[in-house]
């Protein structure tokens, strides 16, 4: 019987957790002991907001612990409670329980009820505790006194989704009451008939008059979390007129509403004239400055009322369809390049339009995917503030090219490498204060994260100004598990390759931080399984960078078509060294049956794919068709292939979807003729080949 | 529709003097009389979850009886959502020549309307 509020719930979450990441960002910026009113405002304003709308859809959990945190927060904001790292603290620990309830209101599961208590009773003992004289002595809120105040007057207009979207004017307005004396006024002029009335969508505007001693900033920033199909302005109203002043004038022309006689009947008819352009002024005008939304991390930064949420599974359709016409497209042209008569050359004309219109749709569609990195990189000022916390090192965190876009799935999946990537620059790299200014640095250490497009590629780097890569340190660990011999003596390079295998970790003592030697190989394998590389480069006593190198996205490859009998595999470009003929002399057999062949001083094994693969190849001499020297999991091998066909860009479809996993393959995908190919999967392949061999 | 626990809720609050602007009747009878009068309890909860209940609830009461007493006095959650129904009811029951008092009202419900700019509408078009 009910309205079933789950529909609405997943735009709460994703609103919460956006605001969330700002109240993050904030309080990372703020100063303790002279915090910035206005960032106090936007901390407080984001809790109210995810208050009210937990309110709204019963999350009662939630709603009380954002109580909790807002009353402390509006201590803060009244300069009754001081702001301390101690508070800085407890406040970004109710980031992570709030974050930690919204995760399990969402996926209906739980969260530490105690975690949360305990925070919660934190909150309440700041408050509680603010009676302390030394805590309150802040100098008392900017002038409310009464020749300061003025009358304001708000036209609100929500979007007719307000109440969906879990955001309660009433909270609002409570919100404007606490700024001074607040008269609201409804409108009911666009109220439906009962029986037509949609329950949950809001048909309401409000005219209200506030008398305040406010900045016109201060009462916009209480709408800051309102919806963008929201209009709001904010006038001033002379005393005894009522006239429209200043930043808003031009809107208040707009809606045509005689100056001085704003009714509210003639502003409702003005309305209905309005038009979306104007609206949209409307808006832009009376919004709050971006930055007090997004506060840095400039992932949600401004222009964004003209943005819309679409899930990602539509997006996911949208880019499945326009693969298949990519396939269907190419299927076309095979057969235009057939056609005869008069009507052929046309034919291909028109064929050759419609390349060029699926090819930017493709990449238009791709692009709707992309996101910016700042939303991985939007973790790190806590980590690295808690870090260096506990960890006593001073470190200075950079970040450049968060605009930098790349396709939703690497980015969800490149967020925990980095995290280890971080962790381990400040751990292992970043000196100790005294450290560094013993060896004539400052001593804050800086952690440098970067990211860039370099081709079709995205370049992550993570560096610092640490103590760099300690090669005996680690060649003498290698050798004493073994992992190298007594006597090899490896490049540099090679040396510091050692530190993504398996089990090795050079910390002299393990902290829960980093170095429980699981760490560098899985960097490794996480990226690896991207498609990227990763490589690093240190020296001694100057610091150490990581450069992450990631496909922009997963959906397509550039691959190199390759047959073997009458099947085609496509091999992906970024995995092939170079292709040759080998010569009948330059191969040797092994006693376990395994095939090499000389490659430029090395021995390479040889993988046959006809046999891996179980096809009839068109020859089984390895002289009479060609190797494709390819690497894997840092590993070369050559791979026996009949012959090359093209380079092509092909769209993966995955195989476990509709079929299961088969070693060796990392996905199929149709080719222009309509035939299946399998793009191979190098690592997998080794893997699978070896392991055959052995048997 | 009215039941003896709701009379009773009724009377108790008349006894207690509560707020009834709207012209509620003098409180001289006895509780049990109020039976008398056709009375709509509105839900403790007024609030979107549920808006629809809600809204079918005065839907059976939008164009029946020219005279209709509602009863907020146990309303403990109500947002703009309800009293945004609230109001349509109202409107709706006054254009038709309906009219709608109140009975008594919680002070949750009193405080939102009044947070809102509601109250006005409200209880001027009940009248």
């Amino acid at each position: 019987m009910g309205i079933d509020l789950a529909q609405f719930h997943q735009a709460f979450f994703d609103e919460s957790f956006e605001a969330l990441g700002s109240m993050e960002s904030a309080l990372l910026n703020l100063d303790a002991g002279a915090p910035d009113p206005e960032a106090i405002n936007t901390i407080f304003r984001v809790a109210h907001s995810v208050k009210g709308g937990a309110g709204m859809f019963g999350f009662t959990e939630i709603a009380s612990f954002t109580h909790s945190l807002e009353t402390v927060l509006d201590e803060l904001r009244e300069r009754r409670l001081t702001m301390t790292e101690g508070v800085s603290d407890i406040l970004l620990r109710s980031v992570d329980v709030l974050r930690g309830l919204l995760n399990a209101a969402q996926h209906q599961g739980s969260f530490d009820p105690q975690k949360a208590a305990d925070v919660q009773f934190d909150l309440e003992a700041l408050v509680a505790g603010k009676a302390d004289p030394t805590a309150g002595a802040g100098p008392p809120s900017p002038g409310r006194s009464a020749e300061n105040l003025e009358t304001w007057k708000i036209e609100f207009k929500p979007a007719a989704d307000l109440f969906t979207r879990g955001q309660d004017p009433g909270a609002i307005f409570e919100g404007l009451a606490e700024l001074g004396e607040l008269q609201a006024s409804a409108e009911v002029e666009t109220l439906p008939a009962l029986a037509e009335m949609d329950p949950t969508r809001c048909y309401l505007t409000w005219v209200l008059r506030l008398r305040t001693a406010s900045e016109q900033s201060r009462i916009e920033e209480v709408f800051s979390w309102v919806d963008d199909g929201s209009e709001v302005s904010v006038t001033r109203e002379l005393a005894g007129q009522g006239a429209p002043e200043s930043r808003s004038e031009s809107i208040e022309q707009d809606l045509q509403v005689p100056p001085g006689g704003a009714s509210v009947v003639s502003l409702a008819d003005a309305r209905k004239a309005e038009s979306e352009e104007k609206s949209e002024a409307m808006r832009r005008d009376a919004r709050v400055s971006p930055d007090a939304r997004s506060s840095g991390n400039g992932a949600s930064a401004g222009g964004d009322s003209s943005s819309i949420r679409v899930s990602v599974e539509k997006i996911d359709e949208l880019i499945n369809t326009v693969g298949e016409i990519v396939i269907t497209q190419s299927m076309l042209a095979q057969l235009g390049l057939q056609a005869e008569g008069p009507a052929a050359e046309r034919l291909r004309m028109g064929l050759a339009q419609l390349e060029r219109n699926v090819r930017e749709l493709h990449e238009s569609v791709m692009r709707v995917r992309m996101l910016p990195i700042g939303f991985a990189f939007s973790r790190f000022p806590r980590l690295v503030r808690d870090l260096a916390h506990r960890l006593g090192k001073q470190i200075d965190l950079r970040m450049t090219g968060e605009q930098t876009e790349l396709d939703k799935t690497v980015l969800e999946r490149i967020g925990d490498p980095l995290v280890h990537l971080v962790r381990n620059s400040i751990d292992h790299g970043i000196e100790m204060p005294e450290v560094r200014a013993a060896a004539g640095k400052t001593p804050a250490g800086t952690v440098h994260l970067a990211a860039f497009h370099r081709g079709s590629a995205i370049i992550i780097e993570v560096s610092d100004d640490g103590a760099g890569l300690d090669s005996e340190k680690i060649l003498a660990k290698a050798r004493g598990r073994g992992l190298i011999g007594p006597n090899e003596a490896p490049s540099e390079e090679a040396t510091y390759d050692l530190i993504f295998l398996p089990g090795f970790s050079t910390a002299e003592r393990t902290t829960d931080i980093s170095g429980r030697g699981v760490g560098m190989d899985v960097v490794r394998k996480n990226v690896k399984a991207l498609g990227g590389q990763i490589e690093l480069k240190s020296e001694r006593g100057r610091g150490s960078k990581f450069i992450i190198t990631l496909p922009l996205t997963l959906a397509i490859v550039d691959g190199q078509s390759v047959c073997v009998g009458s099947e085609t595999y496509i091999l992906p470009l970024v995995s092939i060294i170079e292709s040759l003929q080998v010569k009948a002399g330059s191969i040797r057999r092994l006693s376990t049956g395994a095939e090499v062949f000389a490659f430029r001083g090395d021995y390479l094994p040889i993988i046959r794919l006809h046999e891996v693969f179980g096809v009839e190849p068109r020859s089984r001499a390895l002289h009479e068709g060609l190797v494709v020297v390819a690497e894997g999991d840092g590993q070369r091998v050559g791979l026996f292939v009949d012959d090359l066909r093209g380079q092509q860009q092909v769209v993966i479809k995955s195989l476990e979807t509709n079929y299961g996993h088969v070693p060796g393959v990392s996905g199929a995908t149709i080719l222009g003729d309509g035939s299946v190919a399998l793009i191979l999967d190098l690592s997998g392949l080794i893997r699978f080949a070896s392991g055959r061999a052995a048997a | 529709m009215v039941d003896e626990a709701k009379a009773e809720a009724i009377g108790r609050d008349m006894q207690a003097g509560s707020s009834c602007e709207a012209g509620a009747p003098p409180a001289e009878d006895e509780p049990g009389t109020v039976e008398a009068e056709p009375a709509l309890r509105l839900p403790q909860g007024c609030t979107l979850a549920e808006a629809a209940m809600l809204k079918e609830q005065l839907m059976a009461h939008v164009g029946v009886q020219s005279e209709l007493s509602l009863d907020a006095s146990t309303v403990q959650r109500i947002d703009a959502v309800g009293l945004q129904l609230l109001v349509a009811f109202v409107r709706e029951r006054s254009t038709s020549g309906r009219t709608t008092k109140w009975m008594a009202r919680s002070a949750v419900f009193d405080t939102a309307a009044r947070t809102l700019g509601l109250d006005q509408l409200l209880l001027a078009e009940g009248a």
